[in-house]
């Protein structure tokens, strides 16, 4: 390694590496409260990598951090396309951050066309700041060098700051392949440009290339290296943004593998799957790890196959977890339906993605609440929650276990393609044994102890489990009485549906009412759930820095509701469902009062609490952003 | 009669030193002629050294290191000239390594040093070949060359691996155990009001949603189905029995991959003073009875099949008695080693083999002979009645070899180091007298000679004594002597070759203590009248004949050793227990002999009879080719394990039957007449009370059963109604 | 060590099942039907093994067969249509202490349920999977299934059925890790006995296809094999199972195949008339996915501990870089 690189300074066809300047004084420094960066490339380019790592640094360095993937819906999409755009938006702050901001700050594109697809859809802030790849003007097709040149007039033109850089061609002397090796260049140029710790950042570094080979790790600090020292004598711009580090340790993860991790915390032993995005990356880092806690990931053979895979793990004592995504949830509807009937405790995930049908696989929405509620035919009541943040990914699944075993129920955690690939620091979960328990029991049952047994006033029943004594008897989809039995006896039949609906109502008994974000009262009360938290509580505080007296409440719970809503929303003049699903513009010449499609929440509240909710939403396949809802704030109270 | 054989007859018969003769000890150390041409062991191919494979299966633990070589050889040699070239210098090597053995080590790093050794000079490809054929070895372990404590050390490796494989299946098992057990009181506790109390309902959720709950209500509502806690008395006897099975330190160890824990507990198991042993099993048994009582309750509470009233007396009166061989078999052994050293120590260890331990007893004995110093008179043999008299235990695995053939005996150490009981392992190490010869030429000849034969006592094998022993692994096991060629030259130096048995008396003349015993005579008074002592037991003798065994001296100058008396007795006796053992072996069974003998009598008797009969009956003599040979029984061509499915019984005439085995149970005939037709144990349909039922119902299930197995029969009832139209129908049913 | 000790201890308190301990309820199944043949072979299996009722658990799908469950006193399973194999691979892979058995029809198996037959033959999983065809639906009244034979005339095929018969012999002993493929006729209990009998013993995914009449629909379907019984081949060898000299004076059409000989076994199973019964294929060295899989190893809380913090460990920003827990790469 050592050799290459002197044999290669030596190299006098090597561009001049950059003369130190004596920059002190002519750099000025600017404190920022947020910044939003992006990297974006061609796929392959390492721009996700070199996002993720400035998210881990930021982190380290105490800095609010929420990433999100920018992600082509192709494994490998067109070289130089504006729709293969591959990589990730870093949004860094002083405080606390729970979304993606609104607009671009800072962009770095490894080329014009993928730059372009950000700016088309409207990602970049007026007079943001782009660092260019130039290696392209002088490029030897001159239909490319024609187009790079055209795009770049048009940059300037819109007011962008555009900045070339050759990045390649800096990296040509430390690395033999710059095309992989310039994301580690940027991330030396973004850590100096907002005044990173470097050591931080070399650390990071060895630790994101822990398992590859000691050259490996020393090109890559010396890129690193590189870019900071290019930007230190290049740059007349730093940034920095207050950090304050946590007390306690953090720990950055997305959301599927948040999930995954829940999983192994939960105790859980099986996870049944077929793949699907955008939830099987959890599956994918579930199977890595998994084995070595004694847990399995079974790949089934389809969809249907993987949840009565699990129902059937279930049944014998081993709470099971199926994770998929909406098509796949569609399929696993009738297997549902049956945990549902013969009260297998069952986890659900389903990691939302845009739909109908085959939708949009890389896109979130949050279109399938009403289908995990109400789905499956007949009378199918489970429970439904939503994970709102990363952290809830975690420990979403311990607790959708707990319920699933204490009420033997199906319980459906949603979350969604956002939640999935954004990460964002929370602290380090602490293990605790009961989050394992209650282990199998294979203790004999008293005889007569009936499998269905429904308590009359919860619905409760208790579990018996193949292999205890005494217990034995056969469970159906069939109605069935206290043995279970197929029943034919219509009294039964009513007995039993009562008796599993009860078990929502008992459940509900044990929650508490949503907090609310904001004044208890006011003029504005918006209604979430799922991966829009973010966004809504930030818009909500820029509303109230304003004077507006909005709030905002986020249920966890879908199915069975939190107590106390119908109080929350009677405090308020005003209550609007925020919800990244499809609901009719009052405006759009067709909807009226008697054809409007509400959004699903407030479908669902308006059903409920008859109360006068509206509703918006959209379906953009990006998440909501804090100044879309923080403009709906203003219009509604101007 | 002349003088050299009346005076060779005298010492033969008297003992007294004829005249002409030398006295066997007067020309330093003599040996059996036959071992003549082994003055140096490291050109010779031989089992030793041995190699204690590391990580292996038991049986494959040891190995001879010219098996080795001699299977990597086959691997990587070519055929032709260019694998010859090879294959010698491997052979080098081989010597080289051999040659640097009883310095021990890894064979790997002999290895490297042999051939470092030997690359010197310069052989062109010597490198790659040694290279190659290492990298094809497919062990590697510690060498052992033969000497006096070769054969603990291979016992006691082999010893520990069989511990290791046994102990950590039996770890593995516990730990599932102390696990399940563990998994009862925990979901114990879950159910239970602690368990559901609201701070424990928190723990469980943890704090990422823990908020969002009430869980003084949630805490009320799990009450409502909440089902009993494990009884007091339930849980007392699971939390003893986990209490034992937590308190093993060498099971702990092995689970914990504790090397250092495992080594001093494995230790303290090698025990040297049968006394100790028997203390130390005495000692070791009450906490073995714990172990298997905690066990046998822990899998029936695991399984929730603990009946108080059944089980709480048994393991109450639960005792050393109620052990059975395969549960002691459950804990560590005790590798015992001892010295034979005489009649009490031989009645120590025969004591401790019967004592019901498993126990692994390793008896080394380094004179078979007797020592004429401290028992005059001739060889005594003491040495080596241990191993057969331990045979006659009946539930001990014995195996007897001389050192020599420990390297053949892998498996079989390893079988009877984890055959679930006592176990002996009497081994002649052939290295008191190692001023004559080094120990593996003493151990063989001592094989070789039929004075401490190879043999094998497996309790396990099977029920009959012909699967229980084996005698297979000795020189020639079907003659009386294994018989070697022997070259030599006369004085004229003509090379002359001769058969050579190898009998006790060879053994013997190699003693030097026994050197009184025989008389030398040089060539030049050799005569006729000299049979070998092979020859001379072998039957009655002209009179005059004197015996003989051949020997050489350090200048391998030839004698004849004239043996006397005590010798020829010696000799005998061990001819006589190497029949007895080829006889249990079942080689020249005796029984089996008189039996086939009689058969044949027999045989020849009824076909002399039947031969008469035919004469007198054709009048005609009978001829000796028409004896008839019993027909031999033709071999069963028709599958196994045929079911034992009655025929169909044949009913009397008239009387309503069904042919049971055939029914399948469709339920068909039941629903007609439910006590007209019932079901066997078997869910099988058969007729039940015919009183119960009518003729018109008997044939309709007839004609409603499947598979037609059911004859109605004639009616009882003459007087029941249509008659001739159900008799018509039931025709069909008819036989 | 091989002996489970307690076995002698439970018998302290067990005495043999009878039959009836393992039967539940009164089979509603049409009197004349097949399935309660299989049903009786079913639990004088039990009985012979003296297997423990607790220890079984029995799923089924949707159709006649796979009301099953609910006449066995055990554990059972009546699930969805078609979906009896994941379930009970599901069963098996939380608890491979469990004998896990399967009933499912010739639709249940062969039609909605044919792409977990597939992968079940694939996954070798240790069960014994009952085939009950009886070539038509019965449970949804009379209509024609994928082993019907073509022609027949159902209630969704008046003019007759279009196409040939799936033959379920053929189509498992072509799939990849096939271990176990054995048939018998509901009308010879001795065979149906013996069959199942020999899957229980096999270790791995055995699958036994019972040739049954429906009386109800098709009563005549099996009439001539009924009253010829040169019409029914009997396969013989000391690997197969045997048959009972009262078994051999009736059904004199016997043949010599060895089980470990797959070409001669896919060619007798393509063999539809005379029937062939007995055991087609085994081979018992196909590994089992649950033991592939290491289902059931003990699971400490220790090691869930210990992987999830070092799993965390990963992903862990500490307060302080100099913090000692650091990960260090």
């Amino acid at each position: 390694m050592s050799e290459t690189l002197t044999s290669v300074r030596e190299d006098e066809t090597a561009p001049e590496p950059p003369l130190p300047r004596d920059s002190i004084g002519k750099t000025v420094v600017t404190t920022l409260d947020e910044c939003v960066v992006e990297i974006v490339s061609d796929s392959g380019e390492g721009a996700q990598r070199c996002g993720q790592s400035l998210g881990a640094i930021a982190a380290r360095m105490g800095n609010g951090v929420w990433t999100v993937e920018i992600i082509p819906a192709e494994i490998q999409p067109p070289a130089r396309s504006i729709a293969g755009a591959s990589g990730n938006r870093i949004r860094l702050g002083a405080k606390r951050i729970a979304n993606g901001g609104d607009g671009v700050d800072v962009v770095v594109a490894f080329n014009e066309q993928v730059l372009l697809g950000r700016v088309r859809s409207g990602e970049l802030k007026p007079g943001c700041t782009i660092f260019l790849e130039s290696k392209w003007r002088t490029h030897g097709d001159p239909r490319i060098a024609a187009a790079y040149r055209e795009t770049y007039e048009e940059l300037v033109e819109l007011g962008y700051l555009v900045i070339e850089v050759p990045f390649e061609a800096l990296c040509k002397p430390i690395v033999p392949d710059p095309r992989r090796g310039k994301n580690m260049f940027v991330l030396g140029l973004l850590c100096s440009l907002f005044s990173f710790d470097l050591k931080l950042a070399r650390e990071q570094v060895r630790l994101t290339f822990r398992k590859k080979s000691d050259t490996v790790v020393r090109s890559n600090l010396a890129l690193l290296e590189a870019g900071a020292a290019w930007a230190e004598g290049n740059l007349d711009v730093k940034y920095r943004i207050p950090a304050s580090r946590a007390k306690e340790p953090q720990i950055v993860v997305n959301g599927n593998t948040s999930i995954a991790l829940g999983v192994l915390a939960s105790g859980m032993e099986i996870c049944a799957m077929y793949p699907i995005t955008p939830a099987t990356s959890a599956s994918h880092y579930l199977s890595e790890v998994f084995e070595r806690v004694g847990g399995i990931v079974h790949q089934a053979e389809d969809e249907i196959a993987a949840c009565t895979f699990a129902i059937g793990a279930s049944y014998a004592g081993k709470c099971a977890v199926t994770i998929t995504s909406g098509p796949g949830y569609s399929l696993k509807q009738e297997a549902i339906g049956l945990a549902v009937m013969c009260e297998i405790p069952l986890v659900v995930v389903n990691v939302q993605r845009g739909g109908p049908s085959t939708g949009q696989p890389t896109k979130g929405e949050q279109g399938d609440l009403l289908t995990t509620i109400y789905g499956s035919h007949g009378d199918a009541p489970k429970v439904v929650m939503a994970a709102s943040t990363i952290e809830d990914c975690f420990y979403s699944v311990i607790t959708a276990r707990k319920i699933a075993e204490a009420f033997n129920m199906v319980v459906v955690v949603l979350s969604d393609s956002n939640l999935a690939t954004s990460q964002q620091p929370f602290p380090r979960p602490k293990f605790d044994e009961a989050w394992l328990a209650p282990p199998i029991d294979q203790s004999p049952v008293p005889f007569g102890t009936k499998p269905y047994d429904w308590n009359p006033d919860t619905g409760l029943i208790r579990r018996i489990v193949p292999g205890q004594p005494n217990g034995m008897h056969t469970i159906t989809g069939l109605a069935h009485d206290r043995d279970g039995r197929v029943a034919y006896d219509p009294v039964i039949n009513q007995e039993s549906i009562r008796a599993r609906s009860l078990k929502l109502a008992s459940l509900q008994k044990t929650l508490k009412p949503p907090p609310v974000f904001g004044d208890p009262e006011g003029d504005l009360l918006i209604v979430g759930w799922g991966s829009t938290r973010g966004a809504i509580e930030e818009a909500v505080t820029r509303a109230r820095d304003e004077g507006l007296k909005a709030s905002s409440t986020h249920l966890h719970f879908l199915q069975p509701l939190q107590p106390g809503i119908k109080e929350i929303m009677q405090r308020f003049k005003q209550v609007l469902c925020v919800e990244q699903n499809w609901c009719d513009r009052p405006d759009d010449m067709m909807i009226d009062e008697n054809n409007r499609r509400y959004s699903a929440l407030a479908m669902m509240l308006r059903s409920r609490f008859l109360v006068d909710i509206d509703c918006w939403g959209e379906v953009m396949g990006q998440p909501i952003k804090p100044g879309t809802i923080h403009d709906l704030i203003r219009a509604r109270l101007a | 009669m002349d003088a050299d054989v009346k005076t060779q007859l005298a010492f033969h018969v008297l003992g007294r030193s004829p005249a002409g003769a030398k006295p066997a000890g007067s020309v330093g150390r003599l040996r059996p002629a036959l071992l003549a041409a082994f003055r140096d062991l490291a050109t010779l191919r031989h089992d030793f050294p041995l190699v204690l494979v590391r990580d292996a299966e038991p049986a494959d633990a040891v190995q001879t290191l010219t098996s080795l070589i001699n299977a990597a050889l086959q691997k990587v040699a070519p055929r032709g000239t260019a694998g010859e070239r090879m294959r010698r210098q491997v052979l080098r090597v081989e010597r080289e390594i051999r040659r640097r053995a009883s310095g021990g080590g890894m064979l790997s790093a002999a290895w490297d040093e042999a051939a470092a050794a030997l690359a010197v000079d310069g052989e062109i490809g010597f490198a790659e070949s040694a290279a190659l054929a290492k990298a094809a070895l497919a062990v590697d372990g510690e060498l052992l060359d033969c000497s006096a404590a070769t054969p603990l050390r291979l016992v006691r490796h082999v010893w520990r691996l069989v511990q290791e494989q046994k102990l950590a299946a039996l770890a593995d098992r516990v730990e599932g155990l102390i696990l399940k057990l563990a998994d009862i009181l925990m979901a114990d506790h879950a159910r239970s009001e602690a368990g559901r109390a609201p701070d424990a309902l928190a723990a469980s959720i943890g704090s990422g949603f823990a908020g969002l709950f009430d869980f003084g209500a949630m805490s009320e509502l799990l009450g409502s189905v909440a089902a009993g806690p494990v009884s007091k008395r339930r849980r007392q006897r699971i939390e003893q029995a986990l209490a034992v099975l937590e308190a093993q330190p060498l099971l702990t160890a092995l689970r914990a991959r504790d090397r250092a824990a495992e080594d001093e507990a494995l230790a303290a198991l090698v025990v040297e003073d049968c006394t100790a042993a028997l203390a130390a099993w005495r000692a070791q048994r009450p906490s073995l009875v714990a172990l298997i009582r905690a066990i046998a309750i822990a899998e029936l509470e695991i399984e929730g099949r603990y009946s108080e009233e059944e089980h709480d007396p048994f393991f109450a009166a639960f005792s050393e008695a109620s052990l059975r061989a395969s549960d002691l078999a459950l804990g560590p052994d005790l590798l015992v080693c001892v010295e034979d050293a005489g009649a009490l120590r031989r009645a120590e260890v025969i004591e401790l083999l019967s004592a019901g331990a498993p126990v692994k007893v390793l008896v080394l004995t380094s004179d078979l002979l007797g020592d004429p110093a401290a028992e005059p008179g001739g060889p005594t043999l003491a040495g080596t009645r241990l191993a057969t008299m331990a045979t006659g235990l009946d539930d001990a695995y014995v195996l007897q070899a001389s050192a020599a053939m420990l390297g053949r005996c892998g498996g079989r150490i390893a079988r009877g180091l984890a055959y679930a009981g006592p176990a002996l392992f009497s081994v002649y190490t052939g290295a008191a007298s190692a001023d004559v010869l080094p120990p593996y030429l003493q151990a063989a000849a001592a094989t070789q000679s039929r004075v401490f034969p190879s043999f094998t006592y497996d309790p396990s094998a099977g029920p009959g004594l012909a699967a229980r022993w084996d005698v297979a692994d000795n020189p020639r096991p079907d003659t009386d002597w294994s018989v070697h060629p022997f070259r030599c030259e006369d004085a004229a130096h003509k090379r002359i070759e001769v058969d050579l048995a190898f009998s006790p008396a060879d053994l013997i003349a190699g003693d030097p203590r026994h050197a009184g015993l025989f008389a030398l005579v040089e060539s030049a008074h050799w005569n006729d009248a000299m049979v070998p002592v092979d020859a001379w037991l072998a039957g009655p003798q002209p009179i005059g004949a004197v015996p003989y065994v051949a020997v050489v001296d350090d200048q391998n100058r030839l004698y004849r050793a004239v043996a006397s008396e005590p010798v020829i007795a010696a000799a005998r006796r061990c001819r006589e227990a190497w029949h007895r053992l080829q006889e249990l072996g079942d080689i020249h069974n005796s029984w089996a002999e008189r039996r086939s003998q009689a058969e044949r009598i027999a045989r020849e008797d009824a076909a002399r009879e039947a031969a008469e009969l035919a004469a007198e009956e054709s009048g005609e003599a009978a001829s000796a080719s028409a004896v008839p040979t019993p027909v031999a029984k033709a071999p069963a061509t028709t599958p196994a394990k045929p079911a034992p499915v009655p025929e169909p019984p044949a009913a009397p005439s008239g009387e309503a039957y069904i042919e049971t085995p055939r029914c399948t149970s469709c339920n068909a005939c039941l629903q007609v007449n439910a006590r007209l037709f019932v079901y066997d144990g078997n869910k099988q349909a058969l007729i039940g009370d015919l009183s119960a039922g009518t003729f018109r119902q008997l044939v309709e299930a007839a004609e409603s059963c499947p598979v037609g197995i059911i004859h109605p029969g004639e009616p009882r009832n003459p007087s029941e109604s249509d008659l001739d139209d159900l008799r018509r129908r039931s025709k069909v049913f008819a036989g | 060590m091989s002996a489970p000790m307690h076995d002698c201890l439970i018998r302290m308190v067990e005495d043999e099942h009878p039959l009836e301990d393992y039967q539940s309820g009164v089979p509603r199944w049409c009197s004349g039907c097949g399935d309660n043949a299989v049903l009786a072979a079913v639990q004088r299996l039990c009985r012979d093994e003296n297997l423990r009722p607790e220890k079984l658990a029995f799923v089924s799908g949707i159709g006649c067969a796979s009301r099953f469950p609910h006449y066995m006193r055990t554990y059972g399973f009546h699930g969805i249509h078609g979906r009896a194999l994941p379930i009970a691979e599901g069963v098996k892979m939380a608890r491979p202490d469990l004998h896990v058995f399967v009933n499912t029809g010739d639709g249940d198996c062969c039609s909605i349920g044919a792409a977990h037959w597939l992968h079940a033959i694939r996954y070798n999983m240790n069960m014994t999977v009952v085939l009950h065809d009886n070539h038509v639906y019965g449970l949804t009244k009379m209509q024609v299934s994928p082993t019907s034979p073509k022609g027949l005339r159902s209630n969704t095929t008046p003019h007759g059925s279009y196409l040939d018969a799936l033959n379920p012999l053929t189509v498992t002993l072509g799939v990849t890790n096939v271990s176990f493929v054995a048939q018998a006729v509901d009308w010879i209990p001795e065979v149906v006995h013996a069959v199942i009998q020999a899957a229980f013993h096999h270790k791995g995914f055995s699958f036994v296809r019972i040739i049954q009449r429906c009386p109800e629909f098709l009563p005549k379907m099996w009439e001539p094999w009924l009253h010829d019984p040169q019409k029914t081949l009997l396969l013989e060898h000391q690997d197969g199972i045997g048959y009972s000299a009262g078994l051999q004076k009736i059904y004199k059409n016997r043949q010599a195949h060895d089980p470990a000989d797959i070409h001669k076994a896919r060619e007798i199973a393509s063999c539809i008339d005379p029937i062939p019964v007995g055991i087609l294929y085994r081979d018992d060295s196909v590994p089992c996915y649950e033991d592939i899989r290491e289902a059931g190893k003990p699971r400490p809380i220790e090691m869930v501990r210990s992987g999830l913090e070092a799993e965390l460990d990963k992903f862990t920003v500490w307060p302080d870089a100099a913090d000692a827990g650091a990960p260090t790469p």
